[in-house]
């Protein structure tokens, strides 16, 4: 049949033009100097280059530029010919690829500008949707029998939960695990693993202890930056005494609401007591009653429950959005000074106040040493791509996403921290990035959110317990002995 | 078919444990029972029924014969059923708007607390409110409020149509004998109409059983607000706990029985007399 001919054509160009962008989405050409000669290459490598018309060359061409972030120690060679082997299976008709994510916004406008190339050159679609709830759409999903192809989950517990569960596809399947090991380190490469199967990638990295503020204004006010927690409270005290508040907070985000205090609170434990306290208690080997989770429960409560300290004091933390609290110092007249905030806020702070130059009106400091022994601890979270199915338009699109040119292009976008470590700091577009992408790489001491690794019902339950604290601060010995009730049953 | 399968199903999973592989027996009802979360929500639905109930019925009812007597009831009857037309979930967001809260001295979005600021008093955290009317916070009633300015054109419609059945001789000759005009309604009309106020009060009982979207976006069933829907999904979906969520809602079915019951049995009575 003609049409079938016609196909099979098309099939095999698509097949040349997947080998080339794997080259360059996949992970990277060569300094841009270098470009043309490696695509070049790239093209001789492909066995079926014989039907391929000019077409696909200008094709080519246009992908140089799409790629023009790369970089040069992968070697290009080797990554094209483990692409050429896996593409040989790519239907004719290359189909949509379904993404669940929790993005929204900036981060989204972001994520469809990366697919965007791989879309273009495979023909492939991706069909974006966005879940405000990520535990109760993948419940449905996957309990419903009709799980997405790929899902952005909430952290690395809901994933490992997921993959016991048996509704994951290993990245082996798609990946070459040996480059995967190149590109990401073994601890995160460990966190998205169960039984020493990878699972997933992480994606949108973000530190949690960091503090938003305005480098203009601390200048025109006389304040430095603080580094203990001493110097933090004076501070504090300082903008008090001058009648304004030095803290904005805000709690409210429908079903999560309250994740601040769970981050706030694990930010507090690594940070005191470093992290063989801070792993032990994500192992239950501490209790939640321990005097030393407890003590960091009230230390949030020393900023947020001080009506003098925070903008507006709690009812206004309770009723405002994150992310409206998180413009707060940025507004005119400020309504606070400093936010403490994970990296994830920028888009947030640059969206709303475009004309605010980032390192300059806008910045961030790394959250105040609490104990000297563990200086530079920091901890941050993720979220997990993990794909559900095993359809070649699924494995295209991990192969892409995951690539390093994929994930410094990303990087480029600004708000994006990549966990793959070939991304130098240069690649992220601005100061503020590239400060947060020196204090995750200059952490001495780097863990990830415990809440990430408990998933449900724990980490739900941190949520909504923090917004109980901050309603009812004297009920603190109740609700950790809740955990702890929980924990046993676990 | 569509109502058996899941029903039968849910009951056995309610006999089971967190994620359905083990038998139970009534541990996850006993636990629904002992869990403060759940406590809580099982008092507010109890909540709910009563006041949402009650105050939509005579709400609606007193609307319904107010307007009998003017001309322009049309134009109230649709302003006071408007509301309906909205979903509950685009319901919840307005209310949302309607209570936002901003600390006193600072521009208010909300309707109310601009209200409540332009007049001078201080600004109200209403959602999140900790003032205890006896025993619940205020701001479940705030939630009911919304739920109540929904429905009312419901009830009212209803009783309206209801009224306008009702032989006008009738009325008239109370009148001509002299009888003041609540007394028309309390011996004649509320009498007459008693069948139809049965059949709104369920409906209205079994809705607030039921409520989920406006609690759900308007506090997410925070801040002691919590139903027995919402505390459902909560167990479900983001606890992953399927033994407590479906406990709930066989208890939720449970609580709505006597009232299907006490209806059925009324309609029956209603059918041997005719």
């Amino acid at each position: 049949m003609d049409g079938r001919n016609g196909m099979s054509r098309r099939q095999v160009i698509r097949a040349g033009l997947l080998s080339v962008m794997a080259g360059a989405g996949a992970a990277v050409l060569a300094a841009c100097g270098e470009t043309q000669v490696v695509t070049k290459e790239i093209i001789k490598e492909v066995p079926v280059e014989t039907v391929v018309t000019k077409e696909v060359i200008k094709e080519v061409a246009v992908e140089t530029v799409v790629t023009k972030e790369v970089v040069k120690e992968v070697p290009v060679e080797r990554l094209v010919k483990t692409e050429v082997v896996k593409e040989v299976e790519v239907p004719a008709e290359f189909g949509t690829v379904e993404v669940i994510t929790p993005w929204g916004g900036a981060e989204l406008e972001a994520f469809e500008a990366i697919v965007k190339p791989w879309e273009e050159a495979t023909g492939g679609r991706v069909a974006h949707e966005q879940s405000p709830d990520m535990f109760a759409t993948m419940t449905a999903r996957t309990e419903g029998g009709h799980p997405p192809d790929v899902a952005v989950l909430f952290g690395i517990g809901h994933a490992s939960q997921l993959a016991r569960d048996g509704h994951l596809v290993p990245l082996e399947t798609f990946l070459n695990m040996d480059e995967f090991a190149e590109q990401y380190s073994p601890a995160f490469i460990d966190m998205s693993s169960v039984d020493g199967t990878v699972y997933g990638v992480h994606m949108y990295l973000y530190m949690r202890g960091l503090v938003w503020y305005s480098p203009s204004r601390f200048k025109a006010q006389g304040f430095e930056a603080p580094t203990t927690w001493d110097e933090m409270i004076d501070l504090s005290d300082r903008i008090v005494a001058q009648g304004e508040k030095p803290w904005a907070m805000g709690t409210e985000h429908d079903v999560h609401s309250g994740w601040q205090g769970s981050d706030f609170i694990q930010e507090y434990v690594l940070a005191d007591h470093g992290p063989q306290v801070y792993d032990a208690w994500g192992a239950h080997e501490i209790p939640w009653s321990d005097p030393r989770i407890k003590r960091e429960w009230e230390r949030w409560g020393e900023i947020a429950l001080n009506p003098d300290y925070v903008f507006g004091g709690v009812d206004t933390i309770l009723s405002t959005r994150w992310s409206d609290a998180a413009v707060l110092p940025f507004m005119d007249p400020p309504r606070a000074y400093m936010h403490q905030m994970g990296s994830f806020v920028f888009g947030t702070i640059a969206d709303r106040f475009p004309e605010l130059r980032p390192g300059e009106d806008f910045s961030v400091f790394r959250y105040p040493t609490i104990n000297p022994e563990f200086e530079g601890a920091s901890s941050g979270g993720s979220g997990v791509m993990v794909s559900l199915t095993d359809r070649p338009e699924t494995g295209s699109f991990i192969r892409y996403i995951t690539s390093t040119g994929t994930q410094q292009l990303w990087a480029s976008t600004g708000g994006f921290l990549s966990s793959n470590r070939l991304i130098p700091l240069e690649a992220y577009a601005n100061p503020v990035n590239r400060e947060i992408a020196r204090v995750f790489q200059e952490a001495k001491i780097y863990r990830h959110g415990n809440d990430n690794t408990w998933g449900a019902p724990l980490q739900p339950k941190f949520f909504e317990s923090s917004i109980k604290y901050l309603r009812n601060p004297d009920s603190l010995d109740e609700i950790l002995a809740d955990f702890d009730r929980i924990v046993a049953d676990l | 078919m569509f109502l058996v399968y899941p029903s039968v199903d849910t009951f056995r999973r309610s006999l089971m444990n967190s994620n359905s592989t083990e038998f139970v027996g009534l541990e996850s009802y006993a636990r629904v029972f002992a869990k403060e979360e759940t406590q809580l929500a099982l008092l507010n639905s109890l909540l709910w029924m009563i006041v949402f109930t009650g105050v939509t019925t005579a709400l609606g009812l007193l609307i319904a014969v107010m307007i009998e007597r003017v001309r322009y009831d049309v134009i109230v009857k649709t302003l006071v059923f408007l509301p309906m037309a909205i979903s509950f979930t685009a319901a919840a967001v307005i209310w949302r708007f309607v209570y936002g809260f901003q600390p006193t001295g600072f521009p208010q979005w909300g309707a109310a607390n601009a209200a409540l600021t332009t007049l001078g008093f201080d600004s109200h955290p209403f959602l999140i409110s900790k003032e205890v009317i006896p025993f619940y916070g205020i701001n479940n009633v705030a939630v009911i409020v919304a739920a109540v300015w929904m429905t009312t054109g419901f009830a009212m419609m209803v009783f309206s149509a209801a009224i306008r059945g009702l032989p006008q001789e009738l009325l008239e000759a109370a009148r001509v004998d002299g009888a003041k005009e609540w007394q028309v309604f309390w011996h004649i009309i509320r009498p007459s109409i008693m069948p139809t106020i049965y059949v709104v009060a369920t409906v209205l009982v079994i809705s607030a059983l039921k409520v989920f979207d406006l609690v759900f976006v308007m506090t997410g069933g925070l801040f002691e607000t919590d139903v027995v829907a919402n505390r459902m999904y909560k167990e479900m979906f983001e606890y992953r706990e399927f033994g407590i969520a479906t406990a709930l809602s066989v208890i939720l079915l449970f609580l709505s029985l006597p009232v299907i019951a006490i209806n059925i049995r009324r309609f029956r009575r209603q059918e041997r007399e005719r």
